[in-house]
């Protein structure tokens, strides 16, 4: 992902409300606090010199709890609210620095925008909404027509086109809010607590719609949210936001694993661990042997290392099966091969499996978990007292990457 | 109390003076939009028979608010008819509808700046709280200044009364648009102007519409104070009705705008969502009601089109666009003026009713450019001591050959208070010194003062009027007056020399009806302002039972059609007539 130019960069980016932002701008400099600028200068610092690169193609997810500037920050990428300093490159073009009409050209062709509590206009049939971004270019009828009801088919909205949106529940009219904002056909997707107003099951139904959306559209969406499970589960990054400071950027896994601070520590360690971590993060090497070794080798490896079974791999690594220490005395005793005593039905899981889902298969399996790759090839095993481990936060049970 | 008095009112005075003075083209124009505005209206309302409009505004009724409205809207019109109030209905609809309509052009784009720019909000609100709170009569003044007698001035007064609600609501309304509508329309990248029309009007509509309807409300109480700068219609028909103190009229023509003001309250307030609108779209209904609207506004202008101005340039009804200023409807001058009219044939002529101050302001504006005019005079009035006026000849007499005016009191007064009564019996001048305390007044001294000064330096005149009365000992008398200047200079002196002699004097300002009404009765002693034989004819009539009449205290007054004296070639009633 770093090799491609970053779609949205944002660069030392300060936003102050109030009278005296300078004031309160050189307060900041001197590292004083929130709420010191605010007795001090009666302004309040929205964001303060955020700094983020965003990758094409990505979900980017700023989450932080309500007040912490993600809804600031988010506003600024499409300038409903003006940065105090800093600068927003989108494309390479600095849209701090644009003129009106300019701007206007960006939040039509480049970024739309979701809305938290939908942002439907009243007044308008659900086609009308969704073809209010490009209505207002000026699109001649038909045209646009054609290109908001493709939208709301892509949603799964097709037959609701003369509604209005008070005639439909809140999980559509979202679905409508996303259809006006694909129907732009824009690069870059915001979305403002765009499921928060949603009660639970239909907003995990939402999150998997967009990632299935996402799988063909590749917009580079940027995601706010405060709840975090959320933003484990679309986030392809994450930024955590607090006090209008981006306290840590990084994979889920890394804010997980790796908290930049007590913060974030504090913020995630309520969080289920087993929905985050997968089976690569806590499986063990894998001892394993080729048939051609013979049982007699397996036997003596098996006791050398203290184990009861061993697994069975072809010379590419592709999983065969997994042999008993009892299997092999019995083979050796009746001079058969590996591959006529070992167990070809065992359970796998794959590398990405979250630990939540295994843990089912781990209690119920006789021997240790197999983990595989897509093409069938042994990555190693899990032991059930690690899965323990991990999810009791132990950090020896981890196979955590190194952070950059 | 050293500090002198601002002069605010002369201050307000001038400027309006040089308002007039530098814009008077400019108004002209608009008042001519404005009265071609309304004469449509009113010829578009009046096209067909009276009962196709009925059943075509009890049809819209039953379309917006189902059959409860349209029965009243059908039986509420019919009724109006046959009272015979039909006409001065559609005069007042008229003047509604094109007070609203200026009202609408008005208000909506300030409302819509209001709600743009906070500075805009903070400049305009005053400003319309100045409006809504001044007494909408004192409105009338200027807009007599600017725009003439008639029914122009009144629609002004209106709109200016009628139109902070329009304002405020249409602020209201586009600041209560939620905030993340409007970060949707500008996210997508709308114009300013796109997010208007697009977004904020349209979910504004409903409040606008209800400070449109308040707007309309507001005009129709406006109706009657319009009537008094010339304004026709049903407001004109209660004036009439309260000058003259005729209950059972002023019941009729109160009742008929009741009619109206429930009709276009309901159907205003439910105009954006119509009871049938699922059977037949609103569009086409307005649409249709529109399209005949223009249609008939076209063929009724075309119809109405004045023929070409006529041939003779020296005729003097064309001047004068036939037109006589008038004052209050109630007044005998008024009907002796019809009266005057039908007895010379002056058949297309108009008689515009107002007041007389607003045809003082007429005459004072043709005055000053030496404009011909034709006004309806007496004497008493400081206008003869101002202006150089004349009289038409009246060869047939109408006016009366010999006017007065006269004293009355109640019955039984001279039996209580002898020496009052003496002092008012004996009470006796001449027009010139009535004009003399006039024209003090008018150049702006108080009343009060004006009385005073005369009073000293008539000390033998005085004198005579007190000869034998006995001294008061504080007793009450109670005068009524009408506020004509004469009345108001009669009044002042004859009440400051009761005062002198021990009496205490209580002055009450009425219209002519409730003045002999309250001697009659017995809730005033006496007036010194009764114009007989002819001016106060029907109201002497009705209450003489109970008045004693002590005679005139002033003889010489004379009634008729004025004109200023540079208008050389008219001298006679009959220069009027059309050869």
């Amino acid at each position: 992902m770093n090799v491609l130019e970053p779609k949205v960069i944002v660069k030392d980016v300060t936003k102050i409300f109030g009278k005296s932002p300078k004031a309160a701008l050189s307060l900041l400099k001197e590292g004083r606090s929130k709420k010191e600028i605010l007795e001090k200068t009666g302004s309040s610092v929205g964001v303060n010199h955020a700094n983020l690169e965003i990758y094409p193609g990505e979900i980017f997810v700023v989450m932080g709890l309500s007040g912490s500037g993600k809804s600031t920050l988010i506003r600024m990428l499409n300038r409903l609210i003006d940065p105090t300093s800093g600068q927003i490159l989108i494309d390479n073009q600095d849209i701090v620095k644009l003129k009106s009409n300019e701007l206007r050209d960006v939040r039509r062709k480049k970024i739309s925008m979701v809305f938290q509590n939908f942002a439907l206009f009243p007044h308008r049939t659900i086609l009308e909404n969704t073809e209010f971004g490009l209505e207002i270019q000026d699109m001649p009828e038909s045209e646009r027509r054609q290109k908001a009801s493709d939208a709301l088919k892509l949603v799964g909205l097709a037959g609701y086109e003369e509604q209005y949106p008070n005639q439909l529940s809140g999980g559509m009219q979202q679905r409508v809010g996303l259809a006006r904002a694909l129907a732009s056909d824009t690069d870059i997707l915001l979305m403002d607590e765009a499921f928060s107003a949603l009660d639970p099951l239909i907003r995990k139904g939402m999150q998997d719609e967009l990632l299935e959306i996402q799988e063909t559209m590749k917009k580079t969406i940027i995601f706010i949210t405060h709840d975090l499970d959320e933003a484990l589960r679309i986030g392809d990054r994450i930024a955590l936001m607090k006090d209008g400071t981006i306290i840590q950027t990084g994979t889920p896994e890394e804010i997980m694993v790796n908290p930049a601070n007590e913060f974030v520590e504090r913020f995630v360690e309520d969080v289920d661990l087993s929905k985050v971590l997968t089976a690569a993060h806590v499986l063990k090497r894998a001892e394993r042997i080729t048939p051609d070794r013979g049982p007699r080798v397996a036997l003596q490896i098996m006791k050398d290392q203290g184990y009861s079974s061993i697994f069975v791999v072809d010379r590419r690594q592709t999983l065969l099966g997994a042999l008993t220490a009892d299997q092999a005395s019995r083979a050796v005793k009746e001079n058969k091969t590996i591959e006529d005593v070992m167990e070809k039905d065992i359970l796998t899981v794959q590398e990405d499996t979250i630990l939540a889902d295994l843990m089912d298969k781990a209690a119920t399996s006789q021997i240790p978990l197999a983990v595989i790759d897509e093409h069938n090839r042994l990555k190693g095993v899990i032991i059930r007292g690690s899965v323990i481990g991990a999810l009791a936060g132990n950090k020896e049970d981890l196979n955590v990457k190194e952070v950059f | 109390m050293g500090f002198p008095k601002i002069p605010l009112a002369r201050w307000v005075d001038v400027f309006v003076e040089k308002i007039t003075d530098i814009f008077g083209g400019f108004f002209e124009g608009i008042s001519n939009g404005i009265e071609f505005v309304m004469e449509s209206i009113v010829n578009v309302l009046n096209y067909g028979p009276n009962w196709v409009l009925i059943l075509i505004l009890s049809a819209l009724a039953f379309y917006i608010s189902r059959w409860g409205l349209a029965l009243f809207t059908l039986i509420g019109l019919l009724l109006i008819d046959n009272l015979g109030y039909w006409d001065a209905t559609i005069d007042s609809l008229a003047l509604v509808l094109s007070s609203v309509i200026i009202t609408i052009i008005i208000g909506l784009p300030l409302g819509i700046w209001a709600a743009r720019s906070d500075t805009a909000r903070s400049i305009i609100t005053p400003i319309m709280d100045f409006m809504q709170t001044m007494p909408a009569f004192v409105y009338l003044i200027p807009a007599i200044l600017f725009f003439g007698i008639g029914v122009v001035p009144g629609i002004i007064a209106s709109v200016i009364f009628a139109v902070p609600p329009t304002i405020r609501l249409t602020n209201l309304g586009i600041r209560e648009v939620p905030k993340d509508l409007i970060e949707a329309s500008d996210a997508f990248g709308s114009t300013p102007r796109q997010k208007l029309f697009k977004v904020q009007l349209p979910i504004a509509a409903p409040t606008i519409l209800a400070g449109i309807n308040q707007s309309i409300m507001l005009t129709l109480s406006m109706v009657v104070v319009a009537s008094l700068v010339g304004a026709p219609g049903l407001g004109a028909e209660v004036y009439r009705a309260v000058t003259q103190v005729k209950v059972g009229q002023g019941f009729e023509a109160g009742l008929s705008i009741v009619i109206i003001a429930i009709i276009l309250d309901r159907i205003s307030q439910n105009l954006r969502k119509p009871a049938y609108e699922s059977k037949v779209s609103k569009k086409y209904i307005y649409g249709i009601v529109a399209l005949l609207f223009i249609i008939l506004f076209i063929i009724a202008s075309i119809g109405n089109a004045k023929p070409a101005e006529q041939a003779d340039p020296g005729n003097i009804g064309a001047k004068v666009d036939y037109k006589i200023t008038g004052i209050d409807p109630g007044a005998g001058l008024m009907r002796l003026t019809k009266e005057a009219m039908d007895e010379y044939e002056l058949d297309e002529w108009t008689l515009t009713e107002g007041s007389s101050a607003a045809m003082m302001t007429e005459l004072k504006k043709a005055y000053k450019k030496e404009e011909p005019i034709i006004i309806t005079g007496w004497i008493p009035h400081w206008m003869f001591q101002k202006y150089d006026l004349k009289f038409l000849e009246d060869p047939k007499h109408v006016y009366g050959s010999g006017e007065y005016i006269n004293t009355l009191t109640r019955k039984g007064f001279k039996q209580e208070n002898p020496g009052a009564y003496k002092i008012l019996d004996q009470f006796f001048w001449t027009p010139q010194d009535m004009g003399e305390v006039m024209i003090d007044v008018e150049e702006g001294e108080k009343p009060e003062a004006a009385a005073a000064k005369w009073i000293k330096g008539h000390q033998d005149k005085v004198k005579k009027w007190v000869t034998g009365a006995q001294r008061g000992t504080g007793q009450k008398v109670t005068l009524t007056y009408v506020a004509w200047e004469s009345e108001v200079a009669s009044n002042n002196v004859i009440a400051l020399v009761l005062q002198e002699h021990g009496y205490t004097v209580d002055l009450k300002q009425v219209e002519a009806g409730p003045m002999f009404a309250a001697v009659a009765d017995g809730s005033a002693d006496a007036m010194v302002s009764a114009g007989l034989p002819t001016t106060h004819k029907d109201y002497y009539e009705t209450y003489k039972a109970g008045l004693e009449d002590l005679g005139p205290n002033l003889k010489g007054t004379k009634l008729g059609l004025t004109v200023p004296k540079y208008m050389e070639d008219v001298n006679s009633m009959e220069d009027l007539q059309n050869d």
